[in-house]
């Protein structure tokens, strides 16, 4: 009420204004998935960091990263990736035992209802074997990431040269 | 009065920060590790170790099918040299197979191009050599390297050490720097041997 006497009297707080512009911004992003992340066939299922690592034009692999927020209410299982750039691509977990890391393969990730799960260097990563052509800087590549109730998702993948990875360090 | 007070605590707010920012000239201890080697480089040229005297060396171990810890550390190491600038110019990087089954000179050669971006104007040094040779490099550095078969479709992998092995001009093994530390550790570890390197 204290806000129609302020109108009326035609002398509105400076807080109010902040707060009204405020809100306003908020309402109008509702919503909406971050600005490098897609929401793929309403599935529940938001992609962020969905990046690719550039190496050579001769090398045979490379490795993808991505979050995945899992914003339905059931659990669901990550089961796998493909793509035309490669013939092969596996779940991998990163082990580190003292100074010495090794790669175990994954059947499978859980992701939990209203949770995420992040591949990023040194922990999950996914890896793509026998690619198919050389991986360019700025391509944007597709993989259809398998889940068991999802099913398969289209995500847009970025290819970065490694050290952009430590740019926000 | 009360201007004045401001001032002189800023004064010595300052002195402070500025004191805590330079590198500190800590001595880093002398590891018992390293030594002289010579193998062959992306340019099927011998490369020996001892050729970089006079130069801090950034020495790591990897191998080119490696998706993740191999390229991740070239990026991390790439991106110190961009921090320092200039100063990186004397620092040279030197990544060694673990895998000499399938690293041979087309594809260290292909692995090296392919982070010219990451290091512009400092090309990294990729050795290859026979399995005898690396194991005895791998012996000097204290390391292990072990190949895992069943584990994936790229045939195998290799578990290695991720540690760069950052070394004096005098080629001494000062620090062991863990590539899961922060790239501004990197890059204060090196800034301080710069520094005492100048001493």
């Amino acid at each position: 009420m204290q806000i129609i006497n302020y109108i009326k009297s035609g002398s509105v707080p400076i807080t109010i204004i902040i707060s009204f512009f405020a809100a306003l911004v908020f309402t109008v992003n509702c919503g909406k998935p971050a600005s490098d992340g897609e929401s793929t066939n309403n599935s529940g299922f938001v992609f962020t960091d969905t990046w690719i690592t550039k190496v050579s034009d001769t090398s045979e692999i490379s490795a993808a990263y991505f979050k995945v927020e899992n914003e339905t209410e059931s659990d669901d299982l990550f089961l796998g990736a493909t793509s035309k750039v490669a013939e092969f691509i596996e779940i991998h977990e990163m082990l580190q035992d003292k100074d010495v890391t090794g790669m175990r393969m994954l059947d499978q990730v859980e992701v939990k209802a209203n949770n995420s799960i992040q591949f990023t260097p040194g922990g999950l990563h996914l890896m793509l074997i026998g690619l198919t052509s050389p991986v360019k800087k700025g391509d944007s590549i597709t993989l259809i990431l398998n889940f068991k109730k999802a099913g398969p998702l289209k995500v847009n993948f970025t290819v970065k040269a490694p050290h952009e990875y430590y740019e926000e360090d | 009065m009360h201007i004045k007070k401001i001032i002189i605590v800023s004064i010595l707010f300052s002195t402070l920060f500025t004191i805590a920012c330079k590198p500190k000239s800590v001595a880093f201890d002398i590891l018992p590790i390293g030594g002289d080697f010579t193998l062959v480089d992306q340019n099927n040229e011998p490369f020996t170790l001892s050729s970089l005297k006079g130069n801090i060396v950034l020495l790591f171990f990897g191998y080119t099918h490696c998706p993740d810890a191999c390229p991740m550390t070239m990026g991390l190491l790439g991106k110190a040299y961009d921090e320092l600038g200039d100063d990186a110019k004397s620092i040279k990087t030197v990544f060694i197979t673990v895998d000499p089954e399938r690293d041979n000179i087309e594809n260290m050669q292909g692995y090296i191009e392919g982070f010219s971006e990451t290091f512009p104007g400092f090309k990294p040094i990729g050795l290859i050599g026979t399995d005898d040779q690396i194991d005895e490099v791998i012996k000097l550095f204290a390391g292990m390297r072990m190949k895992r078969t069943g584990v994936s479709k790229s045939g195998y992998t290799m578990d290695h050490n991720t540690s760069v092995f950052v070394m004096d001009s005098k080629q001494q093994v000062r620090y062991l720097y863990k590539p899961a530390d922060r790239l501004n550790k990197l890059v204060s570890i090196l800034e301080a041997m710069l520094a005492a390197e100048e001493n």
